[in-house]
C-alpha cells in the first residue's frame, strides 16, 4: 500500500496565451518507507509536482487527477480534491506530509530562531504546552545530528553553518512528525561533503522513523546513492519509472540515457560528454583562430604565462581590521601557456578570490602574482597605462550566473563587441564582422546578435558571456564556476564547446568548480583548495587516481557516481570526515612526485602527510 | 550625535545667516526712512549686547555657548535660547507651549498614520485585488491628490456649516493663556482630532501602498512558503513572518516623519491657526530673525536624530541580524 500516490495527475497554468500544461498524465507511487527520487531537468515540473502534493501551487494553476495520501496516521485522502486556500490543507502540511526545501537560508527566517520555528511546526498540529514543543524541537535537533542541540535550538539561521541550516530545514520539516517527507534538492546547494552527510542523514532518519520519502533531484549521482526507486520525468510527462536498480541496469529509455551520458562522471575515460541535441560549429572556431590577430606571441607552449607566489589576503571588518579569516593563505600557483588548469574547493576556500587575484580585481596582502606580458615577466601589481590596457585584454572572465552577468537592456551584439569599444578597437563594421565571427564561434544563430538577454536560456547566455569572453582572444579565460547554474544536458554543450574552443584557439583556463567530475573533465592539472590553501595540485589523472591528502581523498569519496554499483558509500564518506585535515598544523607543500605537491605537516625536522 | 549636532548647528546657523544683512540692519534702514532718529541708539545698543558685528563664527560660538558674549556665557549649551527680536521676547517664550503642543500633534498624526495605514495596507496585502485593496488604492491615491490645506479648509467651513462647530486652533480660545488643567487638556483634545486626521491622511495614503508592496513582495519569499508548509494559518504566518521584514522600512522612516511633520504641516497650521512651530518657522525666516530661526531649525535638527536613534533601536529589536552582525563577523 502506497504512502502517496500519483494517478493522472495534470496540472494547467493559465497564461495570456491560453493555459500551459506544466504535468501531463503522471503517475506514480510512493510506497511506504520507501525512498523514490524523482529526477528531471529544471522546468520538468518535478518541483511543481512538490507544490501540488502540499497545496501550495499558485492560484491560476489548475490540478487534475488524484494524489492520494494513505499513510496510516489519518484517513486516507485525495489531495487534489482538497481546496488549497482552505484550512483543510492545514492539517497536512507538516503534520502528515513534510517539506524540505532547497535553500536553507532562503526558506528560513532570518528573524527568528531556529527552535522557535521547529517548535511553531509541532504547536501547529498537536496539542501541547510550549514547552512540550521546545522538548521535541531539541530531540528532533539531536536526531537530526546537532552535537549541541540546546544552542542550535537559541540560533539564528544565519548563524549556523550551510550543512547545519539543512540539518535545521530537516528538523522543521520532521517537527510535527509526518509520515511523508517531501525533499525539494535538498542538498543541491551544498558542497560535496556536507551533500554526502545530509544524503546519509537522510537515509538514517528513513530507517529509524519509518519515513517514506519522495526526493527530487536532477542529479543521477544524488539519485543511484539514496533511491530504492525511481521516477524520471521530462516536460511534465513521467518518462521511466521503477526500482532504481533495474533503471540504471536496463534503461531502454534514450532521454534517460542522454541525462547519463550527460553526467561527467569520475574516472570515466571520455573525450566528449553526450549531448542532448544543439552542437556548437566547429568550422566557426577555425575561422576565428585564422583571423588576423592582433596580439599573439609566437612563444612556446607551456612557457608560464601567470603565476601567483604566496599570495595572502585577508579580509577583515572594520571592527577586526585586516586580520579577519584569511581568504588566501600563502598560494602558489602557476598557469602556463595553453594550459587547462582546474581550481577545486568547496565554498569559502578562497578560489573565487584566487581567481580575482589573477585578474588584479583584488591586490593581495603579499605575495605577487606575475604575468608574461610578449615574453617578458611584469609584476601585475605594477602594471599601468598601456601595459595595463595590454594586461586587461589578455585575461578575460565568464561568471558563475549568465543571468545576472548580461545587461539585459544591451542586445547580445553590443554586449559582444563591448569589449572592443572599452579598448578602443576595430571601427563599427570591424565590430560587426568580429560579432558575427563570435556568435557563429559558440554555436548560436546570428539573429541572435539583435536580441536581448532575456530571450535566452541559461545556456545560451553562458554562450554569450564566453563570446564577450573571447571577443580578444585573450591568453588566459578565467571561469568562475560557469556550469553550476545550468542543467546537467546544458553544461555538457558548455563543457564541450569551452574544449573545442581551447583545442582551435589555444588559450590557457584557469576553470573555478566545486564538481571533481566537472574539473577532472576540462583540466590538465587541478589544484585542491581548502581554507585559504592548496592542500595539493597534479596532473588531473594522477590526481584521481593516487590522492595523497586526507581533504582530496574525502572530496573524492564524497562525490555521488551516477552508478548503483560505484555508488556513495555513506560509511566511508562518514570514516573520510573524521580525519584530521592539519588546519592549524605548519603545513609547507611537497613535492611528491614530477608535478604533484602535497600539502605535509612539518613535525620535527621529519616530513609526515597532513592525515 | 554629539557631534553630529555641532555639525548641524554650524550648517544651520550659516544658513540662517546668509542673505545679506540681518533684522537690525533692516530695521535700522526702516527707522531712517521714517526719519526717526530716537530708535538708532536702541539699535546701536542691540547689536553690542547681541556682537552681530564679531565675525561669523565668533557670533556662531556665542550661540552655542562656548565664547562669552556681551553678558558672558549665554548659549544653547547653558539652556539660553537666544531672543526674538520680532516679538521683543525671549526665544523660549514665544515659542513656550507650542513646542509642546506641536510634539503633540506630531505623535498623534504619526500615530494615526500608523493606526490607519497598518490594518488597511496588510488587509490589501492579503487579498490583492480584492475590495479592500481597491478602495483603499482609491481613497489614499485621492488622500494623496488633494493637497492637505485644502482638505483642512473643507473641513472648517463644512464643520462650521453643518454641526456650528469650529474647529480652527488647538484649544478653545478661552483656554489660550489661562494655565494648564484637566478642562483645558479637554479641548486640546477635542481639537487635535480634525487637524491630526488632515495631516495623516496623506501620509497614510503613501503607507499603505507602500506596506502593500513590501508585504506583497514578501509574501512569495521561500520562507514564507516554508512557514506555510509547516501548517501555520494564514493570519499567524502573515503577522509572524512577512510583516515583521516588511515593517522595517516604515520604523527606518520615523526619523524623517519626525521632523517632516514641523515643517510639513505649516500651511495647515497657518489654514487652522494651530498654535504650532511652524508659522513662527516662517515669520522667523521671512524677518531674518536670527535666533529665532536658527533655534527652531536646530530643534528640528535634534528631533531627527532622536528620531533615527529610536528607529535604530528598534530595528536592532525587530532584526537579529543587525544586533548579531557584529557577533557572527567577529
Amino acid at each position: 500500500m502506497p504512502a502517496l500516490s500519483f494517478r493522472d495527475v495534470t496540472l494547467d497554468f493559465a497564461t495570456s496565451g491560453g493555459p500551459l500544461r506544466a504535468l501531463d498524465g503522471v503517475s506514480f507511487d510512493v510506497g511506504r518507507g520507501r525512498t523514490v527520487a524523482l529526477v528531471g531537468e529544471s522546468g520538468s515540473g518535478k518541483s511543481t509536482l512538490a507544490l501540488a502534493a502540499m497545496g501550495l501551487l499558485p492560484r491560476h494553476a489548475k490540478l487534475g487527477g488524484t494524489i492520494l495520501l494513505d499513510d496510516g496516521k489519518a484517513p486516507a485522502i485525495d489531495l487534489a480534491r482538497l481546496k488549497p486556500g482552505s484550512g483543510a490543507f492545514r492539517p497536512i502540511r507538516g503534520g502528515r506530509i513534510g517539506l524540505v526545501f532547497q535553500e536553507p537560508l532562503s526558506a528560513f527566517s532570518p528573524v527568528h530562531t531556529v527552535g522557535r520555528q521547529i517548535s511553531e511546526a509541532a504547536l501547529a498540529h498537536e496539542q501541547i504546552t510550549p514547552a512540550a514543543a521546545r522538548a521535541r524541537a531539541i530531540e528532533i535537533l539531536r536526531l537530526t545530528g546537532f552535537r549541541d542541540p540546546e544552542r542550535g535550538y537559541d540560533a539564528y539561521p544565519f548563524e549556523l553553518s550551510g550543512g547545519l541550516r539543512q540539518r535545521a530545514m530537516i528538523a522543521v520539516a520532521l517537527a510535527a512528525r509526518p509520515p511523508v517527507l517531501i525533499a525539494d534538492e535538498p542538498t543541491t546547494a551544498l558542497d560535496v561533503t556536507i551533500q554526502a552527510q545530509i544524503l546519509a542523514l537522510l537515509d538514517r532518519l528513513k530507517g529509524e522513523l519509518g519515513l517514506s520519502i519522495l526526493f527530487i533531484t536532477h542529479d543521477l549521482g544524488v539519485v543511484a546513492a539514496i533511491a530504492d526507486d525511481l521516477v524520471v520525468l521530462y516536460r511534465g510527462r513521467v518518462m521511466e519509472r521503477g526500482p532504481a536498480d533495474a533503471v540504471f541496469e536496463a534503461s531502454r529509455h534514450p532521454y534517460f540515457q542522454a541525462l547519463k551520458g550527460a553526467n561527467p562522471g569520475l574516472r570515466r575515460k571520455q573525450d566528449r560528454l553526450a549531448v542532448i541535441g544543439g552542437e556548437s560549429d566547429a568550422g566557426a572556431a577555425a575561422r576565428y583562430a585564422a583571423a588576423p590577430s592582433r596580439h599573439r606571441d609566437d612563444v612556446d607552449a607551456g612557457a608560464p604565462l601567470i603565476v601567483a607566489e604566496n599570495v595572502t589576503k585577508a579580509f577583515g571588518t572594520r571592527r577586526t581590521g585586516g586580520t579577519g579569516a584569511r581568504a588566501l593563505d600563502h598560494v602558489s600557483l602557476a598557469i602556463a601557456r595553453g594550459e587547462s588548469v582546474g581550481l577545486v574547493g568547496e565554498s569559502g576556500s578562497g578560489k573565487s578570490t584566487l581567481a580575482k587575484v589573477f585578474m588584479r580585481a583584488v591586490v593581495p596582502d603579499s605575495g605577487k602574482v606575475t604575468f608574461h606580458l610578449k615574453g617578458v615577466p611584469r609584476d601585475v601589481a605594477t602594471l599601468a597605462g598601456d601595459d595595463l590596457g595590454r594586461f586587461r585584454r589578455r585575461v578575460t572572465y565568464v561568471f558563475q550566473d549568465p543571468y545576472a552577468a548580461l545587461n539585459p537592456r544591451m542586445t547580445v551584439r553590443d554586449t559582444i563587441v563591448e569589449p572592443f569599444a572599452i579598448h578602443g578597437l576595430a571601427d563599427r563594421r570591424g565590430r560587426d564582422a568580429r560579432a558575427r565571427e563570435l556568435i557563429d564561434l559558440v554555436g548560436l544563430p546570428r539573429s541572435a546578435l539583435d536580441r536581448y538577454p532575456p530571450s535566452f536560456s541559461g545556456g545560451q547566455r553562458q554562450r554569450i558571456a564566453i563570446a564577450r569572453a573571447l571577443a580578444l582572444k585573450p591568453e588566459l579565460l578565467i571561469l568562475d564556476e560557469p556550469t553550476s547554474a545550468l542543467d546537467v544536458s546544458v553544461q555538457a554543450q558548455i563543457l564541450n564547446l569551452l574544449g573545442d574552443l581551447r583545442r582551435e584557439l589555444g588559450f590557457a583556463y584557469l576553470f573555478i568548480s566545486h564538481d571533481l567530475a566537472v574539473v577532472e573533465h576540462v583540466a590538465e592539472r587541478v589544484a585542491v583548495m581548502r581554507r585559504g590553501r592548496i592542500v595539493e595540485e597534479a596532473p588531473a589523472k594522477r590526481l584521481f587516481a593516487d590522492a595523497m591528502h586526507p581533504y582530496t581523498r574525502a572530496l573524492i569519496a564524497a562525490a555521488p557516481e551516477a552508478d548503483r554499483k560505484t555508488r556513495l558509500d555513506f560509511a566511508a564518506v562518514s570514516a573520510a570526515a573524521k580525519s584530521d585535515w592539519g588546519d592549524d598544523a605548519d603545513v609547507r607543500m611537497t613535492d611528491i612526485a614530477p608535478g604533484h605537491r602535497v600539502a605535509m605537516t612539518v613535525t620535527k625536522g621529519s616530513h609526515a602527510a597532513a592525515a | 550625535m554629539v557631534p553630529a549636532l555641532f555639525a548641524v548647528s554650524l550648517l544651520i546657523f550659516a544658513v540662517v545667516e546668509l542673505p545679506p544683512g540681518d533684522y537690525l540692519s533692516n530695521e535700522l534702514q526702516e527707522l531712517q526712512s521714517q526719519g526717526e532718529g530716537a530708535g538708532a541708539a536702541r539699535i546701536a545698543f542691540l547689536r553690542k549686547e547681541f556682537s552681530f558685528d564679531e565675525p561669523f563664527l565668533v557670533r556662531y560660538a556665542i550661540w552655542v555657548g562656548v565664547w562669552p558674549g556681551a553678558n558672558g556665557f549665554e548659549g544653547l549649551l547653558q539652556g539660553e535660547w537666544g531672543w526674538s527680536f520680532q516679538k521683543s521676547k525671549p526665544v523660549s517664550e514665544v515659542l513656550g507651549d507650542r513646542i509642546g503642543l506641536t510634539a503633540l500633534l506630531n505623535l498623534a498624526t504619526v500615530f494615526l498614520v500608523y493606526l490607519i495605514a497598518f490594518p488597511i495596507g496588510v488587509a490589501a496585502a492579503r487579498r490583492p485585488n480584492g475590495v479592500v485593496d481597491t478602495t483603499s488604492a482609491l481613497l489614499s491615491y485621492l488622500g494623496l491628490a488633494i493637497p492637505s490645506f485644502l482638505l483642512a479648509l473643507i473641513l472648517l467651513t463644512s464643520a462650521h456649516a453643518w454641526f456650528g462647530m469650529t474647529i480652527g486652533g488647538l484649544m478653545d480660545p478661552r483656554f489660550e493663556n489661562a494655565p494648564w488643567s484637566f478642562e483645558k487638556l479637554g479641548s486640546v483634545a477635542a481639537h487635535l482630532a480634525i487637524p491630526a486626521l488632515v495631516i495623516a491622511l496623506g501620509s497614510a495614503g503613501i503607507m499603505i501602498r507602500r506596506l502593500r508592496a513590501n508585504l506583497l513582495d514578501e509574501m512569495n519569499k521561500p520562507y514564507v512558503v516554508a512557514a506555510r508548509a509547516r501548517g501555520l494559518n494564514e493570519t499567524t504566518l502573515t503577522m509572524r513572518y512577512p510583516l515583521r521584514v516588511a515593517f522595517a522600512p516604515f520604523v527606518a522612516d520615523i526619523g524623517n516623519l519626525l521632523p517632516s511633520m514641523v515643517s510639513g504641516s505649516v500651511i495647515v497650521s497657518v489654514v487652522l491657526n494651530l498654535q504650532t512651530v511652524g508659522p513662527v518657522l516662517l515669520d522667523a525666516l521671512r524677518g531674518q530673525d536670527t535666533f529665532l530661526a536658527a533655534f527652531i531649525l536646530f530643534f528640528t535638527a535634534a528631533l531627527t536624530l532622536v528620531g533615527m536613534l529610536i528607529s535604530d533601536l528598534i530595528l536592532a529589536a525587530l532584526d537579529p541580524r543587525i544586533r548579531l552582525g557584529e557577533r557572527s563577523s567577529a
